[in-house]
């Protein structure tokens, strides 16, 4: 799933690595369930627009969960009056998602003390 | 079995797909527009956002297939819908196919008869046929064999056989029958040994016109 870095120039795109956009929906879920739309506005919104997902490829990362039952999705309305399908966190999902942050932070934190040999990663 | 009413739940899966992508890129719109763009630009911004909708559809359909079975029948039915559109060169590959798969057929038959499966004996591989320069099959009378046995240095031992038709009669229904005659020593000179009873040996002979 291709996002653009804001700050390089266009043609610097650069994939997510495996998961990540996964767990930024899953934890959008866990504050509230959402549709697609509102979904990409959220992630946008809460990552300061650094990541501009492709909107389309949030659909086959939803397909994913859905099949995984690790979100379940109902056909409803939303507070704007539009027919969307919205979507919410299982227990399953629940527990997936926090296993997947503890294990992206150990790699971040790795990461981190790989390209900052002086610092502790926490400062 | 229980693919049937998968295939009919994934329809549905896929519907709920497809609308709900048209909703999101609709809603898009609606919201561009109500930003004062003009809706040929907001249609477009939107699917510029969304990105290659036929590619995303199809990733997010291929969450839902089983993979290899399905893109192998895929590939098999595009593979017969080129074949019917150009006949010719259906036929033309077809002709080389079967060609090039029967010749390789009659080829590994001879090398799985002559060099993969050997004869089932012991050391096949010392075993020789006979025959004389000047002739194209092995031909021999039985006093000459005889000759040539008894002068034998060569070899630890010679056989002879022979093989002919015959006519079978077991009291009713008579067939005709393959037969193989052979000298006294044939299966002790190809070292073989039956599960069951005896074969016979070089002393079992008592002349010419006699059972073993």
């Amino acid at each position: 799933m291709p996002v653009v870095n804001k700050p390089m120039t266009e043609s610097t795109t650069r994939d997510l690595f495996p998961g990540a956009l996964e767990m930024m929906i899953l934890e959008s879920l866990r504050r509230q369930p959402a549709h697609g739309y509102a979904l990409v506005q959220h992630i946008q919104q809460r990552s300061n627009d650094l990541l501009q997902v492709e909107e389309g490829s949030l659909y086959p990362a939803l397909q994913r969960l859905l099949k995984a039952k690790l979100v379940k999705a109902d056909w409803g309305v939303s507070s704007t009056n539009r027919r969307v399908r919205t979507y919410q966190i299982t227990a399953a999902g629940l527990h997936h998602l926090e296993q997947q942050i503890s294990s992206f932070e150990r790699m971040f934190e790795g990461i981190s003390l790989v390209l900052n040999p002086g610092r502790s990663p926490a400062s | 079995m229980n693919w049937m009413p998968t295939l009919f739940r994934r329809r549905k899966l896929f519907d709920d797909l497809s609308e709900e992508m048209r909703l999101h890129i609709e809603e898009r719109v609606e919201q561009l527009k109500g930003e004062g763009m003009s809706p040929k630009e907001a249609e477009r911004q939107a699917r510029i956002a969304f990105g290659n909708l036929a590619l995303v559809e199809v990733r997010s359909r291929d969450v839902w297939q089983w993979p290899t079975l399905e893109s192998i029948w895929a590939d098999v039915v595009l593979a017969l819908r080129q074949l019917r559109r150009s006949p010719g060169y259906a036929t033309a590959a077809i002709l080389t196919l079967a060609l090039a798969i029967g010749v390789n057929a009659v080829v590994f038959s001879v090398m799985n008869a002559f060099i993969l499966r050997p004869l089932n004996v012991p050391r096949a591989e010392r075993l020789y046929a006979l025959q004389h320069e000047n002739e194209d099959v092995a031909n021999l009378s039985y006093p000459n064999y005889i000759d040539l046995r008894d002068r034998n240095h060569s070899f630890d031992s010679l056989v002879v056989y022979n093989i002919s038709a015959v006519g079978l009669d077991t009291g009713e229904n008579p067939t005709s029958a393959w037969t193989e005659e052979a000298s006294m020593n044939y299966f002790d000179a190809l070292g073989l040994q039956p599960y069951l009873g005896r074969f016979f040996h070089a002393g079992d002979g008592h002349g010419p016109n006699s059972a073993p």
